[in-house]
């Protein structure tokens, strides 16, 4: 971990950015939480939360406006506030930062099965191995790549490499 | 202007605090966001400020406040309307238990921990008149200040002259 200063540097890296489970459903807009500073022992778990998974949460969720609120209540609370100017409050009081992970996933987080399914349909639109310039990838065909066999709409194949000599059945006369 | 504004920005709500403006029919409020430093690989906070319109009226400075996008724009600098008040500076309530809230306490064991002294004096939340009362006169909080030099005749109680 090169340049890692601070507290905690593990939070800094991309590897543990990306491990974070929850993926907010896209009506999720604004996630608001709002706990207590040092001491208090309710809060505990909420502010282990906000120092080691709100970066996660946030590099998973770039869109979604992340807030923190400290010491404006005596208990804890999580807030999401959805398109549909609809709230859902996830009170988090004396619950551990994995609790409060476990919890947001199954309420407002997308599910592992929808997680998969979207990663393998990134996967094929991001591969560069594939052909197809109107489609967005980089190379229209194979012919182009040095080394390989020309386009035969510019440079006419070897006859006996067609399979229309092969099927012919040309392949069987005796060679001159 | 729009094609720099990151991703966060342009959704169809936002939550923001209101802050002192000189705008006479609508609020400027601050939305705070994070924007990642690809080298640091960390958040830093950002604030930008949108000119909403409040139909109830009932804002003032320091609430949080969600915006919801306008889908017409009449007035150019106007992009969005005050939809939902989260907290009101001074009567913050507690989503939770619904109680009112100051700071970490609660207001009602907050009144009897302070009858059970006996004390006298002490502002109280239920027989106080609402906010706005003294804007203009005493409270200087809903337009922006700024810092005087010269001695006036008559002086604007928005600049500081310390």
């Amino acid at each position: 971990m090169p340049f890692m200063k601070g507290v905690a540097p593990i939070r800094r890296t991309t590897k543990y950015l990306a491990r974070c489970p929850l993926v907010l459903k896209p009506r999720v807009k604004v996630m608001t939480v709002n706990f207590n500073d040092k001491g208090e022992e309710h809060s505990e778990g909420v502010r282990d939360f906000v120092f080691w998974n709100l970066p996660q949460i946030q590099y998973k969720n770039p869109n979604v406006q992340i807030v923190t609120f400290k010491d404006m209540t005596p208990s804890p609370f999580i807030t999401c506030f959805m398109e549909d100017n609809s709230k859902v409050y996830f009170d988090v009081d004396s619950q551990t930062n994995k609790e409060i992970m476990d919890r947001l996933v199954k309420t407002v987080g997308k599910s592992k099965q929808v997680l998969e399914e979207e990663a393998i349909a990134s996967e094929a639109k991001s591969n560069p191995a594939n052909f197809n310039r109107r489609l967005g990838f980089e190379r229209h065909c194979i012919c182009e790549m040095p080394g390989q066999v020309p386009c035969p709409s510019v440079v006419p194949v070897p006859i006996h490499w067609r399979g229309k000599w092969w099927n012919q059945g040309h392949r069987y006369e005796e060679e001159e | 202007m729009a094609g720099s504004l990151p991703g966060v920005l342009k959704n169809s709500i936002l939550l923001g605090q209101v802050v002192p403006s000189n705008l006479k029919n609508a609020l400027k409020v601050q939305v705070p966001y994070f924007t990642f430093d690809e080298r640091l690989k960390a958040y830093f906070k950002k604030t930008e400020d949108f000119i909403a319109v409040d139909p109830s009226k009932e804002s003032k400075t320091g609430d949080v406040v969600i915006i919801q996008k306008l889908e017409k724009q009449t007035k150019k600098d106007i992009t969005h309307h005050v939809s939902q008040t989260v907290f009101k500076l001074g009567d913050v309530k507690d989503p939770i238990s619904g109680e009112y809230v100051v700071g970490s306490e609660y207001r009602n064991r907050r009144d009897k921990i302070d009858e059970l002294y006996g004390a006298t004096g002490n502002f109280k939340y239920d027989e106080a008149p609402k906010r706005g009362r003294l804007e203009g006169t005493r409270d200087f909080t809903d337009k922006p200040t700024y810092r005087t030099w010269h001695e006036f005749e008559k002086d604007d109680p928005y600049g500081i002259r310390n």
